[in-house]
């Protein structure tokens, strides 16, 4: 019943996605561009090659983003956490600029780097996390370390940018976090990349949420604690790259929607997963609604909507954690 | 070690770490100076630099005059900037009791950032002077907002994520200003956010020496009474010191120290970090000493950064907000792991 409603919710604003914009369109027209297709009318063709295509990139990037912050979530049992806020977005986009810069790479191609730049970014997460050890919130630790490695890594690749301005212009977009009119290309390159996580991801659910129980009781319970660990760990990372490669470093898609679907579904069982990977496609999917209409006929990169709304949401998440909740 | 310089009736106790370090880090300071107005990318003669600073401007042959009239300013807002940068973040640090603070980290510059570019973007360029009490107001501002919800995480993390997560909505403002903007406007003010010296000219100098003579000295008055602060707000308070009016005295006095850097500038980061961090390493604790060591040497990392920047990727130019939070944000790591071992240690 729940995951209907979010469904329901998720059309409602792919719909709304399609007929907004700077110029908008009546539904009839939608239905036509994709029924009865003709290419000398105007309206079809920026249906068809404009907007579904943004929202196929938004609705992949925003789902794929939402299960790996779940995933992340849980099996640090950290409602601070998620792809952004661990540095892996940014390490994973330095790493691509640098393959820009040094190899020449482009396409599917960046996936490999980005995925190094993901590992690695985590990897010195948790090693500035340990440096951390002792003093504080020791939550608040991994995300501080994590905000430390982002740091890092956005001053890399800001270093990089700065050594080729005019080679970076077509990037510029993209470093902010952005859904342009061809990232479906790259889409198709990282769909398979996304869609094999998802389905660890469903499959590693239950081995989650045993672990998510405490490492101990999972271990009595029969579970490879290691393994699972080490397995969703990867495979956040995965589906976060596959993400990131298509549209940049989108924030906070993965922080908001681990609560939201905890706060609907409660903690157990595939439920809050596909609520996380319904509602993130929608959160994207609205974000980037937001970006064409907000400044129109000036259209603001998805990156800076979600900056907007996820700097708000991580700053009372903050908050509340200090005040001795549990989040 | 300590010394005491006593003058009638009062005295001051010095460490003779203090008397050792401070005159070294000036000259090295002035060598560095002396250093970065002979580099470049056009060619200039050794006594050029000396005839440039010098002489009269009108006496001066053509390669003299272009380091008076571009490399001069550049040098003289560096080293002004980074010193600035340092003692704001010094006191950041002192009144959020947390080695980790800085102008840039707890969003200061971002909101000095974002009401100069509103400010710019709704009525045109203005006066650098006026452009420095934008700043000012926005840096308050942020501030303000930061310490106000922080005030309860001070210790450990909190108050920095607190920080980083103003710092996300404000980074998403100024990525708004520059997409409504034109792109001409759009690559000035991209530059700029980013941190640089390379709109510097004569006028910024001056605008950034006067609020410096104006500043310093409630600096060197003030320091010593954030010693006492420094044991706790309590603590402070049992001794007599009004806690709370000195810690809004001193969080006014950074955003005093960041505004004009950042007005001219632009947001550059980590140097406070940086620079007081060394300090304490050279001199330990006493307030008054570690800002007095902090801002020469922020002022030589700024510099330096800057230098660096211009020559080593010549004929390509990287900012100088560029160069040192590369090496900045390694430094924040550096900075919390000896934070850990110092309250091991204790």
């Amino acid at each position: 019943m729940r995951a209907l409603a979010a469904v329901l919710v998720l059309l409602a604003a792919c719909l709304l996605h399609l007929r907004l914009g700077a110029a908008e369109i009546p539904a009839r027209a939608i239905l036509q561009a994709i029924t009865a297709f003709d290419p000398t009318n105007y309206a079809h063709v920026v249906v068809v090659f404009q907007r579904i295509t943004r929202l196929a990139v938004a609705v992949f990037s925003g789902a794929v983003l939402g299960v790996a912050g779940l995933l992340l979530q849980k099996i640090m049992q950290n409602g601070l956490v998620s792809p952004s806020t661990l540095g892996i977005n940014a390490g994973a986009t330095s790493f691509v600029v640098l393959a820009v810069y040094f190899f020449g790479l482009g396409g599917a191609a960046l996936f490999l780097p980005a995925l190094a730049g993901g590992l690695g970014a985590m990897a010195l997460t948790f090693m500035t996390a340990r440096l951390l050890a002792g003093q504080g919130d020791p939550r608040m630790n991994l995300v501080l370390g994590g905000a430390m490695v982002g740091t890092l890594f956005s001053s890399v690749t800001a270093f990089v940018v700065a050594l080729d301005p005019d080679g970076f212009t077509n990037l510029l977009g993209w470093l902010i976090g952005d859904i342009g009119n061809f990232d479906y290309k790259s889409l198709s390159a990282m769909a398979p990349f996304g869609i094999a996580g998802l389905i660890g991801a469903v499959l590693l659910s239950r081995m989650v949420d045993l672990l998510a129980m405490g490492q101990e009781q999972a271990a009595v319970l029969g579970v490879d604690t290691r393994l699972v660990h080490g397995g969703a760990l990867l495979i956040a990372i995965v589906l976060t790259v596959s993400a990131v490669t298509v549209v940049g470093p989108i924030g906070f898609v993965g922080l908001v929607m681990p609560h939201v679907a905890r706060l609907v579904a409660g903690e157990v069982g595939l439920l809050p997963l596909w609520l996380c990977l319904i509602g993130g496609a929608t959160v994207l999917t609205l974000a980037d609604v937001l970006a064409r209409v907000l400044m129109a006929p000036q259209v603001l990169n998805v990156g800076t909507v979600m900056g907007l709304a996820g700097g708000a949401v991580f700053l009372a998440l903050v908050l509340t954690r200090a005040r001795g909740a549990q989040i | 070690m300590t010394l005491t310089l006593r003058m009638g009736r009062i005295s001051l106790p010095i460490s003779l770490r203090f008397v050792i370090a401070a005159p070294l880090l000036l000259l090295a300071l002035i060598a560095s100076a002396y250093l970065a107005l002979g580099v470049g990318s056009s060619v200039t003669a050794p006594a050029d630099v000396l005839a440039a600073i010098l002489s009269p401007r009108e006496a001066l042959s053509p390669g003299a005059r272009a380091i008076a009239d571009f490399r001069l300013p550049r040098v003289q807002v560096a080293i002004m900037a980074g010193a600035m940068m340092a003692a704001s973040g010094y006191l950041l640090q002192v009144v959020s009791r947390n080695g980790l603070a800085d102008p840039g980290i707890l969003g200061l510059s971002d909101g000095a950032t974002v009401a100069v570019m509103l400010v710019t973007f709704l009525y045109g360029p203005i006066a650098v002077g006026q452009l420095g009490l934008v700043s000012l107001v926005g840096a308050v501002a942020t501030a303000g907002l930061v310490l106000g919800l922080g005030r309860r995480l001070l210790t450990g993390g909190g108050i920095i994520l607190v920080g980083l997560s103003i710092n996300i909505v404000l980074g998403a403002v100024v990525e708004m200003i520059l997409v409504s903007g034109t792109s001409a406007q759009f690559a000035q003010i991209m530059t700029w956010s980013r941190g640089t010296l390379g709109t510097a000219d004569g006028p910024d100098a001056a605008m950034m020496a006067r609020w410096f003579c104006l500043l310093m000295p409630v600096l060197l008055l003030g320091s010593r009474m954030l010693h006492p602060l420094l044991l706790g707000e309590e603590a402070a308070m049992a001794l007599g010191l009004p806690a709370r009016a000195v810690l809004v005295a001193g969080v006014l006095l950074a955003a005093a120290f960041a505004a004009p850097v950042i007005a001219v500038c632009g947001p550059i980061g980590f140097i406070g970090l940086m620079s007081a961090w060394i300090a304490r390493g050279i001199v330990g604790e006493r307030p008054t000493e570690v800002v007095l060591i902090a801002m020469p040497v922020g002022a030589g990392i700024l510099l330096w950064a800057d230098t660096l920047g211009r020559v080593l990727f010549s004929p390509i130019t990287v900012s100088a907000g560029i160069m040192v939070s590369v090496v900045g944000a390694l430094s924040f790591i550096l900075v919390a792991r000896t934070g850990r071992r110092s309250r091991a240690s204790s």
